[in-house]
């Protein structure tokens, strides 16, 4: 820490009070990462306001400094979205939680960011209502962190990520003022700007307030599990089953190394041995209907060479297939000293195609590779374990994770899904865009933050690499000639 | 160079499309072609890419505006256009670029007609889950943020990507193709509800969805607003769950009107048990019913006197719906799902009055905190109703003006339709 910064901490101290600033090693331990581990820096402090006024503030204080600030939720993040530049100020959303209000007929909710997003659902279960976004982490990540990253869930297939879910925002921009945009903004026409700030990974600003749509708890829901001796007889009923007349509320597979995973858990099914791939199927809505959505998938996955599908016979059998579909990311810590999450998209019909060529993208580098996804939407998390004492294995894993998204680039789909751009995607984007789609994001992106204090060095890329990032990109043409990435 | 609008002006045009060697077509235009209350120099048809991107370089040379056009179906919305400025019209962008069933993803070209594009994806039992607006262009959609009288959010929650050209001739895109992506900046979003003010949009990349296997009508009639709007909560304190809904209010009735989608058990079960909770009203029968539901979701596109969209929420729709702070008796369409009202005085062309009629509709809309949008209104109307057609962006101008000058920094898209300028 230079001496030059002795000034901001004592202005930061003034504005949020000395209890709520943190400095020194050991006190800013917890937040020089969020849950990618591969990214770290040493902030200058960590700081919590109290309230939008005192987030202003902050903002304005590290502006005049010149200092980059970098807005925190619950740290669940998977991109290195909320990790730190050495000598950047953290602020940390934590104590801005209130729900502000909820109205019934409107069905909305207003809510600070640092709000758990179980906590919401949670609190207006009694009107009958819920919060759709439910991503894995969804017991720890807050609902501010899901608005920075776009987060999605297992039900997104049906009820769409969160960017669907948000009406309107309270935000400081990078230069302190505190705006506020759709529902909670002035009554007005205009250009979405809450659209823009979802998913803006904090580089537009910190938001202090979000309105959200709450959905009414569907009057039923059926769950089945369906468990096949392959991936690809289960990714053929994932792509039948999506394009019948009814959409899933969620279809989440799991192949045999995720299951495997999965079963020393905390919350193991008791899946058979010769279980290559399992997949999980819900739909929700009127109890009149449930049962003939569930019957029709049940017979697409007949035609897909299923040995054994049936519907959850309580509500404690589902709850239990549910919590060993969302335990998976953590029961890789009983298989591997460390795991990387991957985070694509494909498009349903080259889900065989894409999930063949990760197994041998892996296979090359000798690493171990799970995959358990949100397969309704393509939206693909492949689970690379490694060993991080092992020098070398994490630069080899983030390679391997990286050839795995051109592979889901080259079959027409995405980088990410849900995990953000973050520090960890950035040069990725150029698989998919040039560099005049880059500079249109990047004139967005300077017309709100010009001197890039706000989360600096997230989300877009580095001007003029696009040539370099897709020359050193893996070359599907390479494997199927026995090569490896070029 | 100045203006364009004289023989010798639009000479000048066409020379510059004939030196810069692009395919566009120019057509004078007609004096009672006008969009936005005015009447623009020409109407402009680029053939291709290469046409649309030099077309807006020798625009920005010559100073004049371009308002994009699809179908036409929202020529009405927004501001006088500040001329000079040409329709350029972008209905040589069509068909389907790709075409996934198994994805239910389509991409297509900016000028395909929705209904086209439905016509289409029937074929393979899917459908975009948008109404067929007449001739609408999915563009124009995008553009103008059509969503129709469904719940859900329209074709913001649709599209998936863009390809744009914008008001500095720089063609990019946006978002991807799949049904969930993280791409950077969500920049596309901006786009949508933007009026041409921001970009041509060239391309559309859009979830699609199965056609539901059973869908039907449920209507009714009813004496007054008080006893309709009672009718659709019963619907919603049941717990049922239409796919559409409206209300429609004319001379001396009302209707409620129920789109039901799903299979045979949902369809059936909802069907019958609305025929019990609306009892006390008067049913209307298919295929009266169904006309009438195809009329009020096309309430955001009709034309002719005075028009004007209400957005409100909750509690408020309700006080918005019985409407007392409004003069000379307009019919009324609401779209409950969607939180949308329309008040029309569909023949009204004294501006005196017409004045009045718009004056009592902003007084309305801002009782109860609703939002005002001009869809149509006879020429003047709006200046000398001294409103603004988007209401007032107080705080927010700032970072329109910073978003408009992003994509269009000249200022030549659609001048003076939209908000964000000065």
């Amino acid at each position: 820490m230079g001496d030059a910064s002795g000034p901001l901490v004592q202005q930061l101290c003034a504005i949020v009070g000395p209890a709520h600033v943190l400095q020194g090693h050991a006190e800013l331990l917890p937040y020089m990462t969020d849950a990618n581990r591969a990214f770290r820096g040493t902030p200058l402090c960590a700081v919590a306001p109290g309230s939008a006024a005192e987030v202003a503030a902050v903002v304005s204080a590290c502006r005049a400094a010149g200092v980059g600030f970098v807005p925190r939720g619950a740290g669940t993040g998977l991109s290195g979205g909320a990790t730190p530049g050495d000598g950047e100020v953290v602020i940390s959303l934590a104590r801005l939680r209130r729900i502000v209000s909820v109205s019934e007929r409107s069905r909305m909710a207003v809510v600070e960011p640092g709000g758990i997003n179980t906590h919401l659902s949670r609190f207006v279960a009694p009107l009958g209502l819920y919060y759709a976004p439910d991503p894995s982490s969804q017991s720890a990540c807050t609902i501010g962190g899901n608005v920075a990253e776009n987060s999605g869930g297992a039900h997104c297939l049906k009820y769409g990520v969160t960017t669907n879910h948000v009406l309107g925002l309270e935000v400081v921009l990078p230069d302190g003022a505190i705006v506020r945009t759709g529902v909670l903004g002035p009554r007005c026409g205009g250009y979405d700007l809450t659209g823009l700030f979802c998913g803006s990974e904090g580089t537009l600003g910190i938001v202090t307030q979000i309105a959200v749509r709450l959905l009414r708890r569907p009057e039923a829901v059926r769950t089945a599990l369906a468990l096949f001796r392959s991936v690809e007889d289960a990714a053929r009923a994932v792509e039948e089953v999506t394009t019948s007349a009814a959409v899933p509320a969620a279809m989440e597979l799991m192949d045999a190394h995720a299951i495997s995973a999965v079963e020393k858990g905390t919350y193991p099914v008791g899946f058979p041995d010769w279980v290559g791939a399992s997949l999980l199927i819900e739909f929700d809505g009127l109890a009149v209907g449930l049962d003939d959505h569930v019957q029709a998938a049940l017979d697409v996955c007949q035609r897909c060479g299923v040995v054994e599908a049936r519907s959850a016979q309580t509500p404690e059998e589902r709850g239990r297939w549910w919590n060993n579909r969302k335990a998976a990311f953590a029961a890789m810590g009983r298989v591997a000293p460390a795991y990387y999450v991957a985070d694509g998209v494909i498009p349903r019909t080259a889900l065989r195609q894409v999930l063949d060529q990760a197994r041998r993208i892996a296979d090359q580098e000798g690493l171990w590779l799970a995959n358990v996804f949100h397969a309704g939407d393509g939206n693909l998390h492949p689970l690379l374990a490694y060993d991080p004492a092992q020098s070398g294995q994490a630069e080899a894993v983030m390679e391997v994770g990286s050839a795995i998204l051109a592979a889901c680039v080259y079959a027409g789909g995405a980088v990410s899904g849900e995990h953000g751009i973050g520090l960890e995607k950035r040069d990725e984007l150029y698989y998919y865009f040039d560099e005049e789609d880059i500079a249109a994001q990047r004139r967005v992106h300077d017309a709100l933050d010009p001197a890039d204090t706000a989360n600096p060095h997230k989300l877009l890329p580095r001007p003029g690499r696009c040539v370099e990032v897709r020359r050193a990109a893996w070359d599907p043409r390479a494997t199927v000639a026995g090569g490896g990435r070029s | 160079m100045g203006g364009v609008g004289t023989v010798e002006e639009l000479g000048a045009l066409r020379d510059a499309i004939e030196h810069a060697g692009i395919s566009v077509k120019v057509v004078a235009s007609t004096p009672g072609q006008t969009v936005g209350g005015v009447v623009p120099a020409a109407i402009v048809r680029p053939a291709d890419m290469d046409a649309l991107v030099g077309l807006v370089s020798i625009a920005r040379r010559m100073g004049l505006g371009l308002i994009a056009r699809g179908s036409g179906s929202q020529d009405g919305w927004g501001g006088p256009i500040r001329l000079p400025a040409v329709v350029v019209d972008l209905q040589a962008f069509r068909g389907i670029i790709s075409y996934q069933p198994g994805d239910l993803t389509v991409r297509v070209r900016a000028g395909t007609p929705v209904g086209f594009l439905n016509t289409s994806l029937a074929a393979h039992g899917q459908t975009l889950a948008l109404p067929t607006f007449g001739s609408a262009t999915v563009g124009g959609c995008v553009v103008g943020d059509r969503g129709g009288f469904r719940g859900s959010g329209g074709i913001r929650d649709l599209v998936l990507g863009l390809s744009l050209v914008d008001g500095a001739g720089r063609a990019f895109k946006t978002g991807g193709n799949v049904v969930k992506n993280v791409s950077g900046l969500d920049i596309g979003k901006l786009l949508i509800g933007s009026f041409g003010t921001l970009g041509f949009v060239t391309e559309v990349a859009c979830r699609v969805r199965p056609v539901p296997a059973r869908t039907a009508i449920s209507a009714a009639r009813w004496p007054d607003r008080v006893q309709a709007l009672a009718a659709m909560r019963l619907v919603e304190d049941a717990g049922l769950l239409p796919a559409a809904a409206a209300m429609v209010q004319e001379d001396g009735w009302c209707a409620t009107l129920l789109q039901w989608e799903g299979n045979a058990a949902e369809v059936e079960h909802q069907s019958t048990r609305v025929r019990e909770l609306w009892s006390a009203g008067e049913r209307v029968e298919d295929p009266v019913a169904g006309g009438r539901l195809r009329a009020a979701e096309a309430a955001d596109v009709q034309r002719g006197g005075v028009r004007v969209r209400c957005q409100v929420d909750g509690d408020a729709l309700s006080v918005a719906w019985r409407g007392e702070a409004l003069a000379g008796r307009p019919q009324a369409v609401v779209w409950p799902l969607a939180a949308t009202l329309f008040w029309s005085w569909p023949d009204l062309d004294d501006t005196m009055e017409a004045v009045t009629v718009l004056r009592s509709a902003v007084q309305q809309a801002e009782e109860v905190g609703g939002l005002v949008t001009v869809i149509d209104a006879p020429k003047g109307v709006v200046q000398a109703a001294e409103i603004s057609p988007w209401g007032n962006p107080g705080p927010l101008a700032g970072l329109y003006r910073r978003m408009k000058s992003a994509f269009d920094p000249d200022g030549i898209l659609s001048p003076g339709r939209f908000i964000g300028e000065g």
